[in-house]
């Protein structure tokens, strides 16, 4: 079977003895990019086919290498440009409001801790203490000592009503914890005046 | 920041290397010179059956600071008794406790409390004592005695004066 003129396979004896009848486009190609062995380079120059074919595709590569020049219409770069700001504005007006919201949110701790402080300053003192009286005179001697403690402990061991005038550690109860308190009253110790 | 924690460390390992010297060294507190610690048995001498006493102490406070207070040697008042601890440092100190256990309130001269003292300078502080009040089971009033001296140790006590 005799050989087609666009046979240039390399297995082919004499692959560019004739002139193409159609341009090869895969060797026009390789020869466009220098990858191509020098005979098909040498063809693809002397053959009008693959010459036209190759200067076809060389225009076609620098059509395609060069940027686009085409302008972009005003009206699409003004709906490009419209919907940017309108995002930057959305982003900014949500930052905004958060920055607000932390504000708030200081100014309320702050007013909070204030409030605190005042009800903490203004509230009554634990070191506050009722003065002794004659309800914690048990013996009726006169004066508050320790036998009256010892007095009010009995007592409470013994289980008698107790005076609610003995509840003197506020605490809602007459119990161990007043003895202890009153003991504490009795060895009281005024600090010197200076 | 890592500065910071690294001085932070070794302040704190400086600290406790100089606690570590006081102890060994055997001094609770810092001495200077010329100050002694000393401890004083208060004893309360009742001619019934005590409990409950209260009594009063005395003591020049340029030279004398109560740094401990101890219960005494009877059972019933083996637990520190009452005090205010403001008594520690102004020259006066007031003492009280009660037993309810009839059973264990003791009889006769008995101590009631020991005070561990820091004095400043050679001379024997002055120290009263005045009994302010006493009862017997029962809550009725009796007189008694009051008096302090100096701390003996007992065998195997540890060592009150620095």
């Amino acid at each position: 079977m005799a050989p087609t003129p666009n046979d240039h396979s390399p297995e082919h004896p004499d692959r560019f003895a004739q002139t193409c009848e159609r341009p090869d486009w895969p060797l026009i190609d390789a020869v466009r990019a220098g990858t191509a062995d020098p005979a098909a380079r040498d063809h693809v120059h002397a053959c009008p086919a693959c010459r036209s074919g190759l200067s076809l595709l060389e225009g076609l590569a620098r059509e395609f290498a060069e940027p686009a020049a085409h302008p972009v219409p005003e009206a699409v770069d003004r709906a490009v440009r419209s919907q940017a700001h309108a995002r930057a504005r959305a982003i900014r007006a949500r930052r905004t409001k958060v920055i607000r919201l932390a504000r708030w949110a200081a100014a309320a701790a702050a007013a909070v801790l204030v409030v605190w402080g005042a009800h903490w300053l203004a509230g009554p003192q634990p070191t506050a203490s009722k003065a002794l009286g004659p309800a914690e005179d048990l013996d009726q001697s006169g004066g508050v000592d320790i036998v009256d403690a010892y007095l009010f402990a009995r007592r409470l061991e013994r289980g008698e009503p107790a005076d609610p005038a003995l509840d003197l550690n506020d605490d809602g109860a007459v119990d161990k914890g007043d003895v202890t308190e009153l003991a504490r009253r009795v060895v009281a110790v005024q600090p010197k005046e200076t | 920041m890592r500065l910071a924690l690294c001085a932070l460390a070794v302040a704190l390992a400086t600290l406790c290397a100089a606690a570590r010297v006081s102890t060994a060294a055997g001094e609770p507190y810092p001495t200077e010179p010329g100050v002694r610690f000393q401890a004083i048995d208060v004893f309360v001498d009742s001619p019934e059956k005590l409990a409950a006493y209260q009594v009063e102490l005395t003591y020049p406070a340029a030279t004398v600071q109560v740094v401990g207070v101890e219960g005494g040697a009877a059972d019933a008042y083996r637990e520190a008794p009452h005090f205010d601890e403001r008594g520690k440092t102004g020259g006066r100190i007031v003492l009280a406790a009660f037993t309810l256990d009839e059973d264990r309130a003791p009889e006769g001269r008995v101590r009631v409390a020991r005070l561990h003292l820091r004095v400043r300078g050679p001379a024997t502080p002055q120290i009263t004592v005045r009994p302010v009040t006493a009862a017997r089971p029962g809550g009725d009033k009796i007189d008694v005695d009051a008096d302090v001296r100096p701390a003996r140790r007992a065998e195997g006590e540890q060592a009150t004066e620095a």
